[in-house]
Order: C-alpha cells, then sequence, then structure tokens
C-alpha cells in the first residue's frame, strides 16, 4: 500500500527533523520505523507494477521463470537495468516525490521561541499551497496547536486516498501521490485574520514600551511661563501707568504764565546792561555784543538813538517786546529785589 | 560660586522667564523712586554750590570790594577756585555752575545845580525839583545751565522769583547787595 506508506512517512516529520538536528545526515542514520517504511512502500510498488503491467495488455507473455534453472531472472528495483520503463519510472516518481531522498539536505530548524509559531504561521500565510518537500522550514513546529490540527486534517484524506486502491497505471499513481502529498491551501482567511490580529497586537505592545504618555494637563513649565507672562504684563502697567503709592512727587514744573513772568524778568535785566551802556558810552550800543553780558534768546531792535526793542519768544511762538520808551504794565509790576539800590 | 552655576544649569526657560519677569517688575516698582532720590539729590547738591558760590563771591566782595570776576559757564574764577570739583571747575553731573555780573541802574539824587550867582534885587530862583543821575551798579549772579527742566524748576521755587529766573536753559540768581 504506497499511498498508506507515504501518509505514514509524512505523519512523522518531527522524528526525522530530530536526527537533522542532531547534525548527522538521514541517509546515515535512518531509524528502522523508516527503514521498514521504505521496505513497505518498494513491495507496494512491485505490486502495482504488476498490476500495470497485466493492463497493459493480454498480448503481453510473461517469462516462464524456472525455479531450478540457475539463471532465473531476478528484478533487482535498486539496479539501473529496470525490466520495464513503466516500472522505473514509477518508482522513480514515487520516491522522488514522497521525498525518500534522504540525502537532500534540510534547512535548520528556526529556534523555537516565543515568536516561532507566529513567524512561521506567517511564513505559511505566504506561501500558501506550496507542497514542495523544500519548504521545510515553514513546516509547523512539532507540537505546536497548528502542527496537531495539520496532521489531524491529512490523517482522514491519506486513509481515504488509500482506501481507493493503487492506480491503475503511472499517470493515475502519480496523480494519486501527488494528490497525497498535497496538503492544501495552508491557511484560511480566517486564520489569516488571527495572525494579522495577533501581529498587530504584538507590535502594539512593543510600541507601548517607548510610547509616552501626552498630558493634556498643564506642566510646571507652562505654569511658570504663565506666570512669566502675568508679571511681564504687570511691570509693564506699573511702568506705564504707575500706582499712586509708588510713584513719588513730581518735580517742580514751569507753567505758561511763570515762564512769560520770568522771560520779562530776563528782558528786564537785558535792558538794564543796555541803559547801563548808555550811561557809559552816551549811546545806544549797536548790538547786544557791545554789552558785557547778554542772555540767550534776548533780541536786540535799535529804532533812533534813544529808543530800542527787547524781544523775546515764548515756547508757543508769542512775542514778549520790552519798549524801552514806554514799557508795558507787566514790566511795572516787576519788582526785583535787584532792582532797588542797597 | 559652584552651587551658583550648578542652580543656573538646573533652570530651564521658564524658570528663567519667571526671574527676568520677576526683575522687570521690580524694576518697574523702584525705577521711578530711584530717579525721584536722584533728583533730589542732584537739586540738592546744585543748591548747595549756588549757595556756596553766593557766600564765598559775597566775602570776596567784602574783602576786596567788588565781585570776583565773571567767567564762562562750568569755568571757575581765579577768586572762587576753591570751589571747584573733581569732575572740572564748575561742572557737575547733570547741570553746569557760573558766575557772573551784571550791571543795574540806579536813579540817584544829584546835587542841584547853584548855577549862576543872583543879582542883587533880583528875585529868588525858583526851586527845581531833585534832579535823578543813572548810575550804574554792579551785581553779582550765580547761573545753571541745565537741560533738564526740572532742575531748573526746582531752583526758581526754591530761591523765589524775586532774585531769579529762567530763560532757556539757564537759571539765574543775582545776588542782592546785603543777604
Amino acid at each position: 500500500m504506497p499511498g498508506e506508506a507515504l501518509a505514514r512517512k509524512k505523519k512523522k516529520p518531527a522524528s526525522r527533523r530530530k536526527g537533522k538536528r542532531s547534525g548527522k545526515k538521514a541517509s546515515n542514520k535512518v531509524p528502522p520505523e523508516a527503514t521498514e517504511t521504505e521496505a513497505e512502500a518498494s513491495a507496494g510498488l512491485t505490486e502495482s507494477a504488476d498490476a500495470a503491467v497485466d493492463e497493459m495488455g493480454a498480448d503481453y507473455e510473461a517469462p516462464v521463470i524456472d525455479l531450478d534453472a540457475d539463471d532465473i531472472p531476478v528484478i533487482d528495483l535498486d539496479v539501473d537495468e529496470a525490466p520495464d520503463d513503466a516500472v522505473e519510472k514509477l518508482i522513480a516518481e514515487t520516491l522522488a516525490t514522497a521525498g525518500v531522498d534522504d540525502d537532500a539536505p534540510e534547512p535548520d530548524e528556526p529556534v523555537i521561541d516565543l515568536d516561532a509559531s507566529l513567524d512561521a504561521d506567517i511564513g505559511d500565510a505566504g506561501e500558501a499551497a506550496t507542497p514542495d518537500a523544500e519548504a521545510a522550514p515553514n513546516e509547523p513546529v512539532e507540537g505546536s496547536p497548528r502542527a496537531t490540527a495539520e496532521a489531524a486534517t491529512d490523517q482522514p484524506v491519506i486513509a481515504e486516498r488509500s482506501a481507493g486502491g493503487a492506480p491503475q497505471d503511472a499517470e493515475a499513481a502519480e496523480a494519486a501521490i501527488r494528490a497525497l502529498i498535497d496538503l492544501g491551501p495552508t491557511s484560511s482567511p480566517e486564520v489569516r485574520d488571527r495572525l494579522l490580529a495577533e501581529t498587530l497586537a504584538h507590535a502594539e505592545h512593543h510600541d507601548a514600551r517607548y510610547r509616552v504618555p501626552f498630558s493634556q494637563a498643564p506642566t510646571a513649565g507652562r505654569w511658570k511661563a504663565l506666570l512669566a507672562l502675568v508679571v511681564v504684563l504687570v511691570a509693564g502697567a506699573v511702568a506705564t501707568v504707575p500706582p499712586r503709592w509708588a510713584r513719588p512727587d513730581p518735580p517742580a514744573q514751569l507753567g505758561p504764565a511763570e515762564r512769560a513772568s520770568n522771560l520779562r524778568l530776563a528782558l528786564l535785566l537785558q535792558a538794564q546792561q543796555v541803559e547801563a551802556f548808555r550811561v557809559r558810552v552816551q549811546r545806544l550800543p549797536a548790538s547786544l555784543d557791545e554789552v558785557t553780558q547778554t542772555l540767550p534768546g534776548v533780541r536786540y531792535v535799535r529804532s533812533g538813538s534813544r529808543a530800542y526793542q527787547l524781544i523775546a519768544y515764548e515756547a508757543n511762538g508769542n512775542a514778549i517786546v520790552y519798549d524801552s520808551t514806554s514799557p508795558t504794565p507787566p514790566f511795572g509790576t516787576l519788582a526785583p529785589n535787584w532792582a532797588f539800590p542797597p | 560660586m559652584t552651587r551658583f552655576w550648578k542652580l543656573i544649569r538646573g533652570a530651564t526657560i521658564a524658570d528663567v522667564s519667571v526671574v527676568l519677569a520677576t526683575f522687570a517688575l521690580l524694576a518697574a516698582f523702584l525705577y521711578p523712586t530711584w530717579s525721584a532720590r536722584a533728583f533730589r539729590a542732584r537739586v540738592a547738591s546744585a543748591i548747595a554750590d549756588v549757595d556756596a558760590i553766593g557766600s564765598a563771591a559775597r566775602a570776596s566782595r567784602t574783602l576786596q570790594g567788588r565781585w570776583p570776576t565773571a567767567a564762562a559757564p562750568g569755568v571757575a574764577p581765579p577768586e572762587l577756585s576753591g570751589l571747584a570739583g573733581p569732575e572740572g571747575p564748575f561742572a557737575r553731573p547733570g547741570y553746569t555752575l557760573a558766575w557772573t555780573t551784571w550791571e543795574v541802574i540806579d536813579s540817584v539824587e544829584a546835587p542841584p545845580d547853584p548855577g549862576p550867582p543872583a543879582a542883587p534885587g533880583d528875585a529868588p530862583q525858583e526851586t527845581a525839583g531833585p534832579r535823578m543821575l543813572p548810575v550804574p551798579r554792579a551785581v553779582g549772579a550765580v547761573g545753571v545751565h541745565s537741560g533738564e527742566e526740572s532742575l531748573l524748576a526746582e531752583l526758581l521755587e526754591h530761591y523765589g522769583m524775586e532774585a531769579s529766573f529762567v530763560v532757556d536753559t539757564v537759571w539765574l540768581l543775582v545776588l542782592p547787595e546785603r543777604s
């Protein structure tokens, strides 16, 4: 029964991988179960070959075997000279498809960790329905839930296929073998959704480690900045409009009337200098440069040989005039102490 | 010093802002008071300088019979050289002192003119009123030059308009003959 034998081989991948994990080739250290399986497979194939030969036609004339003769032809399946091309092809394809070639190196088993099953599932999802023997690294780890589920799923399929009997010809046998080793899609939409959800949850868990909680509440720095702003505003208000209790007594200021009186006093004193010059020189000065002292902002205008005017201007542009012939009454009200003789 | 630098290194921008704002608030409260105090100090210094110059000038006039020689603003006359300050002869922070002499006209009653002698039998001459003659008289004055009008106003308020006045950027105190 080749199907049963191959199914038995397929259900024991872990034992073979254990042998590989020790670093030795499978061909050098094949377990006894594997040897028996190969023998059974060879026997089954021989029977299948005989059945195929029977169906090839009735004209096929089987050689007469003389059991007593010494040159009894022995069909050795292991030798290159096969008795029939069909049988040879069937054996070769069966061995190749079933993965009996233990000399082919298999990739090492990935390190089993917490994420190994997840990675294996993701790899299987990406390589859906690839029944190649080289896809061994993506096979589920022994003992994992997925491996157990797949094994449980494969068992009835293999049993069903095996119950169908041996293939009638080489092509049927090949198709049967291919159907046996075809595991079908390795994942379903539900499985993919579950894997995607687990992956996203895993990534979210990793990202949460480095996520800094953003607080909506004002921090101390914000409070300090707000306090600084308020203090600056208060300082600006105090500097612009200081409160009464923080404002010292203002200094004295000159009003317009005081300015006018001061200008008249200045003109009066300047007129005294002109009169003193006239007393000494018996004439009016041509300009204020001839008198000993002058005050700033006072202009001198001589009108004739006996009269003159002194002019000063207020801040608003009004002119204050002292006429020597008839001083205005405001000048008469001035009573500076220096105007009186001692 | 090390603790200070450790404190500075640990400060944030918010801390520095609070400190600077506090300094600004203190400055806003204290600057008017500090400025007024400095101004009062300048006014007191100017009054003291004016009084010192007036006293020295009167003493010089009493001793020498005349007022000290007039000098340009900031220059002390030889008679008052002892009053020169460290920043210059008559220069002070915020103002400059000056000593000047002026002339005023006094009306002095002149003696009556005898005229030609009267002949016998003539009628007596009519009595004429007193004859007034203008006589110049020198007075001394202390001037304060400053661009700060408040300082000049304070000096005017202190000495009164009977003896002083302000024109342009000068405050002038005319010293009477007798204090």
